[in-house]
C-alpha cells in the first residue's frame, strides 16, 4: 500500500448539539503531522467522539474549520474525505463476508473487481487474517473484528485514519497486543492518524502526541513524556498517571518555567513549573514514584525536602507496592515503589518521605 | 400439582381460542349440504365445488393481485418513513410516527363507510385503485413498525462506516441498510399481503358492483346459502397463510423480527 497521507489542522473547532446550551466541543485547535498518531485522551462525555465525527464529517461543526493538506474540508461531504475509520462497535457489515467488507471501499471507488480482491487480500494479509476472507464477521472473535475494521479502513489508502475506541471492547491481554499490532502498522504505513480514547496507559504508549481534553477544551497537546512530566494543569496531572498535589502559596516566580514556593509539608522549595500560571491558583504535583521512604528511626539527615508522618494504608499489586501516608490533616500523599526495593513497612510506621524538587511540577488549579 | 393446573389451563384457553377453527375444518368434511358438524360420511365434495366455483375463483385473483400490488406500494411508501423516523430529526417527526403508530381507533365499518362516501362520486369503488386505497391505510402501520423495528435494532455506525468509506445515500442504502432491514420489510410486507386477502369489512364497502375479493365473495355467498362449502374454502385460506408464515419464518426468521 503506497502512501497518500495528510497533515491535519483543526482549527477553532466547535460543536453545540441542538438543543443543549453548552458547546460539546469547544474551541480545539490541533495539529498533526504527516504521519503522526494522536491521541484525544478524556473521561467519558470530553467530547472525543464529537471531535471525531466532525472530523470524519458524519457531523457538522457549529464553528471552525477542518484542514486537510490545506484544504478546509467542512463542506466536503462525508463519503468524499477519503477516510478511514475503525468504530467503537467495528460496525462490520454483518451481511458480507470479510473480503466484501474490506473491499467495500474499493468497489465505492470504482476499482475493477479484480484490482479490489487483490487490494483487499493484501490487507488481510497484514493484519494476518487471509484465511477468514469467506467467513461472516458474526463468525469471528472482537479481536479478528477489529482487525478487519482495520483492515477496512486501511485499504482505502486513507488521507487520514480514524479511530473510536478501537481496543475498548476487548480483554486486557489482547487489548495490549493489539496496541502494538495497530502502532506498527500505522508507523509502517505513515498513515496520520487520530485516535480517540479514554485509557491513559493507551495514549502514553501508542501516541507521538497526546491531546488531553476536559469539556470540550484541550487542557494540554504535546508528547506523552512532557504530558507526564510537565502536566500543564491539575486536571492533566490528574489524568494522566497517579499524582499527589501539595498546596502552595508565597509562589514567587524566578525564571520562564522556575518558581520559588512555600508547603506546609515540605518548606521552601525551588521548582519548575508551566510558563506564566497564575501564582493565587498553583499546585505542585509531585507523582508517586519521585518520592522516597526510610523509616523515622534510621532516617539520615538530608540535603533534600523532607517531612515526616504515618503509614495508613498499604496496596500491593505485584510489580509496585504502594503507601498511603498521612504528613497532617490536609495532606495524604501516595508512594509507589518499586517491590524489588521494597521497605516493608506496615501500618502505622512512621516514615520520612523526600524528593527531588527538580522532579516537581508546579501546575494551575484550572 | 401447579404445574399439572397450569397445563390444564393453557390448553383450555387454546382449544377456547382454536375451537372456531377446528370446527371450520370439521364442517369441511361434511358430507351433507348442513352447516353443522356432521361427520357421518366425510367427503370432499365441498373442496371441489369450492375450486370451481367462478365467483371465488374470479376474487381470489383480484385478492391475489390487489394484496399484491398493496405490499409492494406499502413497501415503497412505508420504508421510507420509516427511515425518516428512525434516522433523521426533522420537525414534525413525532406527528409523523404518531398518526403511522398509533393504533387504528376508527371502527372498520365507518372507515369503510367513510371511504364510500369518497370514493362513490369520483368513481373508485369496485375499482383495483379503491380497494388498494382502501387496504393501503389499513396496511401501511404494519410495514412502518416492522422496519422501524429492524432499523432501531440495526446498528447505525454500520450505515456510517458505509458513508466514511465512500457510499453516498443512495450506495449506502442500497449496499448496507436494505441487506440489513430485510427481515423487517419481508415481515411486515407478509402481513400486509395477507391483511389485505383477508379484509371483508372495508373491501364489502368499497368493492361494489365491480371488482370483489375472496372475502367479500365469501360473504355474499353466505348471504344466500348455508352449505359447507365456505367452511372448505377457510380451511384452504388458513392452509395458504400457515405456508407463507412458515416459509418467510424459515427463510429469513420471521419470529426473530416480530419478537425484537
Ligand atoms: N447527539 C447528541 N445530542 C446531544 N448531546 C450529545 C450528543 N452526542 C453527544 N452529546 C453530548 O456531548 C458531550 C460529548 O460527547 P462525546 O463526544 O460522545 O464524548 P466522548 O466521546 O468523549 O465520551 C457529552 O456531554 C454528550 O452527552
Ligand atoms: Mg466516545
Amino acid at each position: 500500500m503506497s502512501i497518500h497521507t495528510a497533515h491535519l489542522s483543526i482549527r477553532n473547532l466547535q460543536k453545540t448539539y441542538p438543543k443543549t446550551t453548552a458547546p460539546a466541543v469547544d474551541d480545539v485547535c490541533l495539529d498533526v503531522a504527516e504521519g503522526e498518531l494522536v491521541a484525544l485522551l478524556g473521561p467519558s462525555g470530553c467530547g472525543k467522539t464529537t471531535t471525531l465525527r466532525m472530523v470524519a464529517g458524519l457531523l457538522d461543526p457549529s464553528a471552525g474549520e477542518i484542514v486537510v493538506n490545506g484544504k478546509d474540508v467542512v463542506s466536503t461531504p462525508v463519503h468524499k474525505r477519503r477516510m478511514g475509520m475503525v468504530f467503537q462497535s467495528y460496525a462490520l457489515f454483518p451481511h458480507m463476508n470479510i473480503a466484501e467488507n474490506v473491499s467495500f471501499g474499493l468497489q465505492m471507488r470504482r476499482l475493477s473487481r479484480a484490482e479490489a480482491a487483490k487490494k483487499a487480500d493484501e490487507a488481510l494479509d497484514m493484519v494476518q487474517l487471509g484465511h477468514l476472507r469467506d467467513r461472516r464477521p458474526a463468525e469471528l472473535s472482537g479481536g479478528q473484528q477489529q482487525r478487519v475494521a482495520l483492515a477496512r479502513a486501511l485499504v482505502i489508502e486513507p488521507t487520514l485514519l480514524l479511530l473510536d475506541e478501537p481496543l475498548s471492547n476487548l480483554d486486557a491481554k489482547l487489548r495490549e497486543a493489539m496496541r502494538h499490532e495497530i502502532r506498527s502498522i500505522q508507523q509502517r504505513l505513515g498513515t496520520t492518524t487520530l485516535f480517540v480514547t479514554h485509557d491513559q496507559d493507551e495514549a502514553l504508549d501508542m501516541a507521538d502526541r497526546i491531546a488531553i481534553l476536559n469539556n470540550g477544551r484541550i487542557e494540554q497537546y504535546a508528547p506523552p513524556s512532557e504530558v507526564y512530566d510537565r502536566p500543564a494543569t491539575r486536571f492533566v496531572a490528574n489524568f494522566v498517571g497517579k499524582a499527589n498535589f501539595l498546596d502552595v502559596e508565597n509562589v514567587e516566580k524566578l525564571g520562564n518555567d522556575t518558581y520559588r514556593v512555600k508547603t506546609n509539608e515540605f518548606g521552601v522549595l525551588e521548582v519548575r513549573g508551566v510558563d506564566g500560571l497564575d501564582p493565587t491558583r498553583a499546585s505542585l504535583v509531585v507523582r508517586p514514584h519521585r518520592l522516597t521512604t526510610t523509616r523515622v528511626d534510621e532516617s539520615v539527615k538530608s540535603s533534600r525536602p523532607a517531612s515526616i508522618g504515618e503509614v495508613i494504608a498499604t496496596s500491593y499489586t505485584g510489580n509496585v507496592q504502594s503507601y498511603e501516608v498521612r504528613l497532617n490533616e490536609s495532606a495524604v500523599l501516595r508512594v509507589d515503589q518499586l517491590t524489588d526495593t521494597l521497605r516493608d513497612l506496615r501500618m502505622g510506621d512512621r516514615v520520612q518521605l523526600t524528593f527531588d524538587p527538580a522532579e516537581a511540577y508546579l501546575v494551575s488549579d484550572e | 400439582m401447579w404445574k399439572f393446573f397450569n397445563q390444564v389451563l393453557v390448553t383450555v384457553v387454546y382449544l377456547f381460542l382454536l375451537a372456531p377453527i377446528i370446527a371450520v375444518v370439521l364442517i369441511s368434511f361434511n358430507g351433507s349440504a348442513k352447516l353443522s358438524i356432521d361427520l357421518g360420511s366425510p367427503s370432499l365434495q365441498w373442496y371441489a365445488s369450492m375450486l370451481m366455483n367462478e365467483g371465488f375463483i374470479e376474487g381470489a385473483k383480484v385478492s391475489f393481485i390487489t394484496a399484491s400490488i398493496v405490499a409492494l406500494v406499502v413497501l415503497c411508501f412505508g420504508v421510507p418513513v420509516a427511515l425518516a423516523i428512525a434516522r433523521y430529526d426533522f420537525r414534525g417527526r413525532s406527528f409523523v410516527s404518531g398518526l403511522f403508530l398509533s393504533p387504528l381507533l376508527v371502527p372498520t365499518v365507518v372507515l369503510g363507510l367513510g371511504l364510500l362516501l369518497v370514493f362513490q362520486p369520483i368513481a373508485l369503488t369496485g375499482t383495483y385503485a379503491g380497494i388498494i386505497i382502501a387496504h393501503f391505510g389499513i396496511t401501511v402501520p404494519y410495514v412502518i413498525r416492522t422496519t422501524l423495528m429492524s432499523l432501531t435494532t440495526s446498528d447505525v455506525s454500520c450505515e456510517e462506516a458505509a458513508k466514511v468509506h465512500g457510499a453516498n445515500s443512495w450506495e449506502t442504502f442500497r449496499r448496507v441498510t436494505l441487506p440489513i432491514i430485510s427481515p423487517g420489510l419481508i415481515a411486515g410486507a407478509v402481513m400486509a399481503f395477507i391483511i389485505s386477502f383477508d379484509e371483508a369489512v372495508i373491501s364489502l364497502f368499497v368493492a361494489g358492483a365491480g371488482r370483489t375479493t375472496l372475502p367479500v365473495e365469501m360473504f355474499r355467498y353466505l348471504q344466500y346459502r348455508s352449505d359447507p362449502g365456505v367452511a372448505a374454502l377457510s380451511v384452504i385460506l388458513i392452509a395458504i397463510s400457515v405456508v407463507i408464515v412458515i416459509v418467510v419464518e424459515r427463510a429469513v426468521g420471521l419470529r426473530k423480527v416480530m419478537n425484537s
